[in-house]
This record gives structure tokens, sequence and C-alpha cells, in this order.
């Protein structure tokens, strides 16, 4: 089920009403609720892949009671080790074998033996790298004993799959989100109403931004090679609107939903594009899975400590297997490898931390210097993007050469100017509230109501209206 | 919890009470010539009764299809559904909604056809949701053209072309003359007699090359067969256009394209597809290049239910 649909805008008004209504005064009914409501959520797009977060959430939970009867080590590391077998295990045979494969014949190629690659004939279940990540955080966390292995089954289950951030994350810590399951919740009203507006939020970065940049960015990265630099290079900037716009729109609809039900969940984006140098946007993009790879990945491999080349290989690392995290190709890889360039000379000049603070904070303008930063910050992840974006290493290449060409200086085609407008207005709109969690938070006494609802008016009509078409949210597939 | 749900009411209450209202005033200043259209095909989800034959396409069919000439030919009921701008996909909801309303069953559906409806975009049109009486069916239309479908929760948005023409109204500068003079309506058929004067009948713009739209191919098809199997006979009736400009148009790709399309679909379903048969259209039978007007459709659909007497022996009425 997709947020920007109308099956959806049926259904959570349905899983509210009961579950504070019918349910309120009965933690484990509304638990039960929480885990059909996420199974029908899914399920609403495929229920066959149901089967795999169900064996998922069985594999964990069993291992979790394996640990809380065991303090033998090499018991706990082979039930550790079967979690992340299994979890892992369907992620490798879903989204990477046929990459492997393929991989595997092309090298084979090279050397002079070529043989056709058995493939596998299946669609990628949705949401699979984000719901194995976060069932993943629950053995290596009670593994590490970070905390006490549960006997909810229901609560359990729940975790695994709660609806709102089952497909695209924001990916939940066990720790930060299971205990959320064992505590009464309290409707909060300022909670629910900011929830909602950040809600409203993510569809307006959605619907209003991606899906309109979408439009222009899949003809044009399509069909390339027919446009001139000049249109290449603005179309590689909607490429990295598009993407903050479908991505981090998500995030706020999932964190702004799970509000509506009582639920904190963390942090995925804190406006990244106005980040002065590379380390500060990773601090800033999909948070949850960068703090993710940091402790599950980064950590244990050493960190930054140790000598430089301990630092550079965990920094190439944690970039590149991010980089293949988001999907079986070499176009992802370069991607994470071109970040690891970037972040690698503030690593090791101890760089990486300068910008910590919210951008000129108190002041309504950024500065010249502060300009300058994001603007280079924004280009160089802008160029990272065309990778991301390009179906193959040397279409993008190919890309980057055309940008790079006498057509640079061309006049841009194939795009329309207000899309670009409506980027401009919803960058400034986020810039005067880049100290804040979302682009609509805001103090309720500062804006009388009337105001505050001409405001949510406008913007339900312009999402009504100026939505583009359709589209899934692009981390999906991931 | 009290508080916000007073809350979220009254929010949803301003809302929907304020956009019934803009479309209260949107309405008002719709045009005559449109006002009559919508409503004149809305009666035929209003009404109890049931045709015989159902009329759909877009304004070529509307315009050349006299319902009263093919009762009386056929002795049957009949209803002509053309709309405006309709592609295959509208076509293909409004078709829908008729076999969903109950007893609405025609026995024959004619399905009109227009050179161009194969290239038209994936887009929920100007009017086919404001006809159809079937909110589920409304937001399947409006999901399957990529809209996201909010915007059927929005009377005025779904008519926001009105704006323009309040906007005139206000400031006294709306000088719009309805492109069609209707005299009567009957079962959906709107009685035009003018024509257009801006018309240019011996000089043509240039025809632009669009490539067929495999979405439109593919409902075009599913309305053939959905009414099928709902046991209605399916018949094409490609309407005469104005004999020069036809000339210009033959020589167009597009043109080929559309005739290949409907040769290769009428032979997979082994329809009948009908075509004018006699050669007595003259300029004034058109209200432009394009469209018949009330004294061509007389000529046209006496000739089309004369052969629907012949072609489809289906017992009516």
């Amino acid at each position: 089920m997709l947020f920007n649909s109308i099956d959806f805008a049926v259904f959570l008004p349905i899983v509210f009403l009961l579950y504070w209504f019918v349910l309120g005064k009965k933690l484990n009914f509304q638990n039960l609720l929480l885990l059909i409501a996420s199974y029908v959520f899914y399920g609403w797009w495929d229920w066959r892949f149901l089967s795999l977060i169900i064996i998922s959430s069985i594999v964990d939970f069993g291992v979790g009671i394996g640990f809380s009867k065991t303090n033998d080590q090499l018991k706990r590391k082979i039930l550790l080790l079967t979690s992340i077998l299994v979890n892992l295990g369907f992620l490798g045979f879903f989204k990477y074998f046929n990459f492997f494969a393929e991989s595997f014949a092309d090298a084979f190629t090279l050397l002079g033996h070529s043989f056709e690659p058995s493939r596998l004939d299946v669609i990628l279940p949705v949401g699979i790298s984000f719901y194995t990540f976060q069932t993943l955080s629950y053995s290596i966390d009670v593994y590490k004993r970070k905390l006490e292995p549960t006997k909810d089954i229901v609560s359990f289950f729940a975790f695994v799959s709660f609806f709102p951030q089952l497909v695209a994350g924001p990916i939940e810590r066990a720790t930060n989100l299971l205990p959320q399951f064992y505590q009464k919740r309290i409707f909060e009203y300022s909670q629910a109403t900011d929830g909602l507006r950040q809600i409203l939020w993510g569809l307006v970065k959605k619907i209003l931004i991606a899906d309109n940049a979408a439009i222009f960015v899949n003809k044009i990265f399509e069909n390339h090679s027919e446009f001139s630099g000049s249109t290449l290079l603005l179309t590689a900037i909607l490429f990295a609107f598009q993407i903050y716009g479908d991505f981090s729109g998500y995030s706020d609809i999932a964190i702004g939903t799970a509000r509506l039900f009582g639920f904190r969940l963390m942090r995925n984006f804190a406006f990244p594009y106005f980040s002065r140098d590379i380390a500060e946007f990773w601090r800033k993009w999909h948070i949850s899975l960068s703090t993710w790879f940091r402790d599950y990945l980064y950590i244990p491999l050493g960190g930054s400590k140790g000598n430089v080349w301990m630092k550079v290989r965990n920094t190439f690392i944690i970039f590149i297997v991010s980089g293949f995290w988001h999907g079986a190709n070499w176009t992802f890889i370069m991607w994470g490898l071109i970040n690891a360039l970037y972040f690698l000379p503030l690593m090791i000049q101890n760089k990486n931390r300068r910008y910590t603070d919210v951008i000129s904070e108190s002041k309504i303008w950024p500065g010249l210097k502060n300009t300058l930063l994001i603007g280079k910050t924004f280009l160089l992840t802008t160029f990272a993007w065309i990778f991301f974006r390009s179906e193959t290493i040397s279409q993008a290449f190919d890309y980057i050469r055309i940008i790079f060409s006498e057509s640079l200086f061309s006049t841009p085609e194939g795009l329309k100017p207000g899309i670009f407008i409506v980027i401009l207005i919803f960058s400034f709109v986020e810039w005067l509230q880049r100290d804040k969690q979302h682009g609509l938070q805001f103090d309720e006494n500062r804006f009388p109501r009337p105001v505050r609802w001409i405001i949510y008016y406008v913007l339900i009509i312009i999402i009504m209206e100026f939505g583009g078409s359709q589209q899934e949210f692009i981390y999906f597939q991931f | 919890m009290k508080k916000f749900l007073i809350s979220i009411l009254l929010f949803i209450t301003i809302f929907f009470v304020s956009d019934l209202m803009i479309y209260s005033l949107l309405k008002a200043n719709r045009p005559i010539d449109y006002k009559l259209l919508i409503e004149s095909k809305k009666v035929f989800f209003n009404s109890e009764n049931s045709s015989d034959i159902i009329f759909i396409g877009d304004s070529h069919i509307a315009d050349a299809t006299d319902v009263r000439i093919v009762e009386n030919i056929t002795q049957s009921t009949s209803f002509n559904l053309g709309l405006y701008h309709s592609s295959p996909i509208e076509s293909f909801y409004l078709f829908k909604n008729i076999i969903e309303s109950k007893d609405k069953n025609p026995k024959i559906l004619a399905i009109g056809t227009n050179p161009k409806m194969f290239t038209f975009r994936t887009s929920p049109g100007k009017y086919t949701l404001l006809v159809m009486d079937n909110l589920f069916l409304k937001l399947d239309l409006l999901k399957e053209t990529s809209k996201g479908g909010f915007r059927v929760f929005s009377k005025s948005i779904m008519e926001k072309y009105l704006f323009s023409t309040l906007f005139k109204n206000l400031m006294g500068t709306n000088n719009y003359k309805p492109t069609r003079e209707i005299h009567k309506v009957h079962n959906g058929y709107l009685e035009t007699h003018n024509q257009i004067p801006s018309t240019k009948w011996n000089k043509f713009s240039k025809i632009n090359y669009l490539p067929q739209n495999e979405v439109q191919i593919y409902y075009f098809e599913k309305t053939i067969e959905l009414a099928l199997d709902n046991g209605i006979e399916v018949i094409i009736v490609n309407p005469p256009i104005w004999q020069q400009w036809k000339e210009e148009y033959i020589k167009s790709a597009i043109y080929l394209e559309f005739l290949e399309t409907i040769d290769k679909i009428s032979k997979k379903y082994n329809l009948p597809v009908y075509n004018y048969s006699k050669n007595d259209l003259i300029q004034s039978d058109f209200l432009n290049i394009e469209h018949l007007n009330y004294f061509g459709a007389q000529k046209f659909s006496s000739d089309l239910a004369q052969w629907i007497k012949v072609q489809v022996p289906t017992p009516i009425k």
C-alpha cells in the first residue's frame, strides 16, 4: 500500500479509530491490531512475501529466546550467526543472486570462458533491506546484552512489521522501538497534530516535488544522449531533489503516522542539502542507515581508531557496503565509492566533525561563505547521484561527458521552469525551518488556528491540483 | 482525544463545505453549451430507464448521432453518451459504470471513433468524471490515469477549468460565445444547428505526428471485452469528417495507424465496422471540419440506423 494512495487514506483512519477507541485500554490488543494492520498494509502489495517477514520474525524471536536460556558464548555466537545467515540469506537470495551470477559470468568471460549464468526470475520483495536490518539489530543488541530478549511474541512481530516504517524505514533499532510496544500509549494532542503536519509535509515533498521532478528525470535519463549538457546538469539537480523529496517525504509520513499511534521513530533526514561538507551531509542523510552501519559495521571494524590505513579501509568498506545495500548494481557501488573519496580527506585530517551545529542559527540568510560551502557540497552529492540514477556505469560516464561538453552552455530543453520555481520555494521554506524536525513544525501559539488551517488547506489543494503522476517511492526497490 | 477528533471533523467539514460553495459558484458560471452537455449525459444515470443502444466515444460520435432517428428506424431506445474530449480509457470507465449500474445494460454498444483517439495521453479527461455516478469507478479512473486519485475529493478542483470563466464573469470581460448553439436535447444528443465561424474549410494546419498510446488501445479492447462478456453486441462506428480535410488527413501516419489498429481489433473480436456509405455530406452539414452539426447528423444517423438494422439482428424493444 502506498502512502500517497486513496487506499492508505482509507486504511489509516480505520486503524486509528480502532486503535484508540475500540482497543484503547488494552495494550496487547493494540499491539495485535498493529500487527494485523501491518500485515494487511504489506499484503496489499503482495501477500505471498508476507511469509518472508513472518519467517524472519520467527527466527529472530527464537534466537532471542535462545539467548535468554544460555550464557555459553559459543552457543550465543551460533544463535547470532543463525540470525545473520537467515536474514542476510533472504537478502542475498532475493536481491543479490542475479548480480553475483552475472558478475561471475562476466569475470569468466574476461578470462575467455563464456557461459550463460542461471538467473532467478523473482521480484524483489518490497522493503526487504529495511526489515531484515531492523530485525538483525534486535539479535545483535540482545547478543551484546544491550537489550533484554523479549518473550512477548505479538510485540516482537509488530516491531518487525510496524507498518509506518516497514517498507522504507527509518530502520529502527530494537533498543528504541521494541520497548515502546511494552509501554501503555497515551494519546497526546500535540504529538498527534504535529504528526499530521509531518505527514502533510511528507506528502508535499513526495507528490509535489518528487513526483513532478520524476516526470522530467525519467524522460531525460532514459534518452540522455539526445539532450544537451545544460539540460543534463539541470536534470541531475532535479534528481537530487526528486530522491530527497521521495525518500525524506516517505520518512516524514512514516514518522508522522507512528506519532498518531503514540510511537516515536528516529529522525531520518535533517535538511541534508544545507550541509557545509560531505561529513555533515552524511550525518543528515538517511540517518537510520548511516548510524546502523556505524554501530554494527564501522565500529566493530575499529571505526576511526587505529592507523591511517585502518581509517581508509573502514571508510571504504562502510561506503561501498552502503552503496551495495541500495541495490545489486555496480552503479550503487560506484556511488558509495565516490562518497568514500569525498569523505576520506575530511576523515584523515580529522575535519569530519567541523559542522555539527545548526547552520547560520538565528539568521535568515546563510552568508557568502556558508552559501559557497552549501553549493559545493550540493554539487558534489549531485555528481554522485548521477551514478545512483544511471542504469549502468557507462551510462553515467556518458551522461557526465555530455554535461562537460560545449553544450553545457546551450539553452536547456525538455524542462519547464515551473518545477525549479517550486523547488526554490520549497527549499526556502525548509531553510527557514532548518532548526526544526520537519518543514511544517511550528509553535501553535505563534500562529492562530485560522492561519494554520489556511496553510494546511493551501497545501492540500496544491497536493491535489499540482501533484505529479502517482509514482512508487524510489526506496521501495531497495 | 476528543479535542483532536473534533478538530479533525471541523477541519474536514470546513474543507468540504468551502469546496461545495466554490463548486456551486463555478457550476453557476459554466457556459450554457457545456452545462447542457453534462446535464444531458447525467440523465442516463439519474433515470431508471435503460437503453437498447448506447453510443460512447468523444465529440465526433456525440455530434453525429441523433438518437431520435436511430430510435425510429431501429425501433429501439437509444442514448448518446459521447463526451467531448473523451478518450478510450474514459469510455471504458463510463461503460463500466453503466454495466455496474443496476439494469442499465444495453443490447448494443456503439463505440464511436476519432482518428486521433489512440494518440490521446492517459488522462481522466474533463467531463467523464462529472457524468459518472460511481465513486469507486471514478477513483479507479483517477488511479489508472496516474493522478493519485486525491482530486476526486474536491468537486471544485475537478471543475478547475471554470475558474477562468468565473474570473472573467466577475470582471465583466467574458466574451465567450458557445461553440455549439444547442436547440434541443434528447437522450444525450445535443441538437446543434450552427457552424463555427472561424472554421477554415480549405486551408489546414500541418498534422503533427503523435505515436499511439498503448494504454488507450488496451482500454479500447477492454471496453469491447467487457461488453462481449456481458452479452452485449459491439459495433464500431467511424463518424465522417469534412471530405477535403479527410483527403489531407489520410496522408498522415496518424490516420494510417488508426485504420490499421481498428482493422486489427475488429478482426480480432469479429466486430462490424460502420463507415458512412453515402457521398451527400456538404459543408453546411458540418459544425467544423471534424464534427457534424444537426443537418449532417440527420443524414448520418439515418444511414447508421439502417446499417444497424441489417448488421445486428439482435431483437430490440
